[in-house]
């Protein structure tokens, strides 16, 4: 118990700490990098909770593709993070006051309430699930229960697909493109010019 | 263990299954079938109201009794059919009104009315979820196309912003959303209604924790209603995006978000009365008095009504904020004639053009009473009725409002909202003295074709002959709101 609150400390100060850096430093790729380093703990904790699926979902999704694409974005685009950062010092007072409230909030929230006294609580529904690992336990569900759900979500990208090339495609007449039934009605009087080539003169062209 | 399947349980979940394939066979139709032009956009146009059309019988037509299925994620009943209708109709209308200003603004792209689907789509999962995740999803699915739609008109700077704007607010609005359902879920051990209306009883009722869930719950479906302090994004957002994507955004996810939140007050924290009806209540006054103060300054046809709706939104939730049978009714009478007055406005606007250039200034108005007597006449009847002056739609909507907030005791609520609403008289009268009084010298004129003159006379005449047949309507909506209680 000791040993895995020992480690819990670590992981959540680490992460703590590195997601502050987020926000403050000056380089662009080191903000990129610590969000790195937070996901790296994030998904630690994750595993210290026994949810090993979401912990390795979190360093597949998240570091394995946003991360890194954020990486490239900064690297790639010509962005000027220093009139970016224009407005930090002025909106950061209000930021940090709106954030500490929320904060003071939740705390109190949280000191206020009397885990015993829930009827329903989290530490039962986490018993009936002991025996079996986190990912054959969403893996019962996600197909069954949760059906329709998953084809909701499946909606969802759909839709972000879609987005996607909505907004970023523009037709250009100078691009050129592939025309099949072109190319299959070709006859061969268009494309083939036969000629007759006298010896020692080649042709014209 | 029965294995079996019961079939006949869901033709209710019908509509929503065709309405997903229609989908799906719209996107392969729009991509085989090209079409830059504008009579290949009224082909697609037409497929796609075909599509909403046939989920409209099919929710009609679907059995309106109330039943739970798939593991209780969805529920069905009469508040859920009567809503799922009114998004479906609403969303039919919008597309036959986008019409004439998608060609002069040349958005030809199927992917229009193909996200409006969606859109639409997600609005009936928001409608018919029972637990909070299936809730999600819909929000999202809506949401996800509103931000797309939002930004469509790649070439206009405002246009981008707006999405952006949209974009960037609905996660971080979704992301409390999140937050607090994750805590409810702490506290309670399950997302779905039902049950959570049977468990959160027990709890004492000021445990901070669950006030807190309640909060963050609450306000994240006032972002997406733009109530206020919440709305931050709406007049922006109004204003950047294409006329015809603000009239949907105006009309037709209010309509999904008002049944929302009717639910999710009614069921889950139907018994936890005492956290939210204060939040409600603040929420309320302060939308209806940003509303009002709001729009006296504007300039923009479009910021205008973002501050209509604002003000509106908060009508609808000073009602709710009673927590009675008699607030449920009377914010469902006003959100119906809200829809329908907002929806005979956007007509207008979305038709005002000169020269085939979309005009959205109050001022282009000014002297169309000489020059189109219809639609001066139509949009005075219209903006009457949002001021709430009787004898129009808009009075009877206020009055069995008011009527219901004092009738539970809360006077001091109803003074505020009639002093509002006295206020946001000014600038709906305003623009009738542009209309009527002002001269002119550039004409405009309204591009409208058959179907949207047809909306407009249609709206305009159910607005100002409520009284008439306000009775049969509202013995309807108390039939509807006995399945939430």
């Amino acid at each position: 118990m000791t040993v895995l609150s020992l480690f819990f400390y670590l992981f959540a100060s680490v992460s703590l700490t590195s997601s502050v850096l987020v926000v403050v430093s000056r380089n662009p790729v080191h903000s990129v990098l610590f969000l790195i380093l937070t996901f790296f703990n994030c998904a630690a904790l994750f595993v210290l909770m026994g949810a090993e699926f979401l912990a390795m979902l979190l360093l597949v999704v998240y570091i394995g593709a946003i991360a890194v694409l954020f990486l490239f974005v900064v690297m790639m685009l010509n962005i000027d993070f220093a009139t970016l950062r224009k407005g930090m010092s002025k909106n950061a007072p209000i930021g940090v006051l709106v954030g500490l409230v929320l904060f003071i909030e939740i705390v109190v929230s949280i000191l206020g309430m009397n885990f015993e006294e829930l009827p329903n609580s989290f530490s039962e529904a986490q018993i009936t699930y002991n025996e079996i690992e986190n990912t054959r336990a969403l893996g019962m569900v996600l197909y069954t229960q949760y059906a329709y759900l998953f084809q909701c979500a499946g909606l969802i990208l759909l839709v972000a697909m879609i987005g996607a090339i909505v907004l970023t495609h523009r037709k250009r007449d100078t691009v050129r493109r592939q025309s099949v039934i072109k190319q299959v009605l070709r006859s061969r009087d268009q494309s083939i010019d036969i000629k007759k080539v006298e010896i020692g003169k080649g042709t014209s062209k | 263990m029965e294995t079996s399947i019961n079939f006949s349980k869901f033709l209710v979940i019908l509509p929503e299954i065709f309405l997903t394939l229609w989908i799906l066979f719209f996107i392969i139709f729009g991509v085989f079938a090209g079409g830059g032009n504008l009579a290949k956009q009224r082909m697609f146009t037409l497929v796609a109201i075909l599509g909403l059309v046939v989920t409209f019988i099919l929710i009609f037509t679907s059995d309106w009794r109330a039943a739970r299925l798939l593991s209780d994620l969805f529920v069905q009943d009469r508040l859920a059919v009567f809503m799922k209708l009114l998004v479906t109709f609403t969303g039919i209308c919008i597309l036959l009104i986008s019409e004439k200003y998608r060609s002069f603004e040349k958005l030809f792209i199927y992917e229009y009315p193909l996200l409006i689907l969606f859109s639409v789509l997600g609005m009936l999962i928001m409608i018919s979820s029972n637990d909070f995740i299936s809730l999600y999803m819909g929000v999202e699915l809506q949401s996800l196309s509103l931000y797309v739609l939002a930004s469509m008109k790649k070439d206009s700077n405002k246009s981008s912003e707006a999405g952006l704007k949209y974009f960037i607010l609905g996660t971080l609005a979704s992301g409390f959303f999140l937050f607090g359902v994750s805590m409810l879920f702490g506290i309670a051990g399950t997302t779905t209604y039902t049950e959570l209306s049977v468990i959160l009883v027990n709890i004492d009722n000021y445990s901070p924790l669950l006030a807190l869930a309640v909060v963050m719950i609450i306000s994240s479906i006032a972002f997406k209603l733009s109530a206020a302090p919440f709305h931050m994004w709406t007049p922006d957002v109004y204003e950047g995006c294409p006329t015809t994507v603000t009239a949907f955004i105006a009309v037709v996810p209010k309509i999904a978000a008002v049944a929302v939140i009717i639910r999710i007050l009614y069921i889950p924290f139907g018994n936890i009365y005492d956290i939210w009806y204060q939040i409600l209540a603040m929420v309320a006054i302060i939308s209806i008095f940003v509303g009002a103060f709001g729009a006296i300054v504007q300039e923009n046809i479009k910021r205008l009504m973002a501050y209509s709706t604002i003000g509106s939104i908060g009508f609808v939730l000073l009602a709710l904020s009673s927590g009675s049978q008699q607030a449920l009714e009377s914010s469902l009478i006003y959100i119906v004639i809200y829809s329908l007055s907002v929806l005979g406005c956007f007509v207008i606007i979305v038709s005002m053009e000169k020269d085939n250039v979309a005009l959205e200034k109050i001022t282009d108005l000014s002297g169309i009473s000489r020059t189109d007597p219809f639609s001066a006449i139509c949009f005075s009847i219209l903006l009457l009725s949002l001021a709430g002056l009787p004898p129009f739609a808009g009075f009877v909507g206020k009055f069995y409002i008011f009527r219901s907030l004092i009738s539970e005791g809360f006077v001091e609520l109803a003074v505020l909202g009639i002093i509002g609403s006295v206020i946001s008289a000014y600038y709906y009268l305003r623009i009738v003295k542009i209309m009527y009084l002002d001269e002119t010298e550039e004409q405009i004129i309204f591009g409208y074709n058959f179907s949207s003159k047809l909306i407009l006379g249609i709206s305009s005449i159910l607005v100002i002959s409520f009284l008439l047949y306000a009775k049969s309507v509202v013995s309807f909506i108390e039939y509807i709101s006995y399945s939430v209680s």
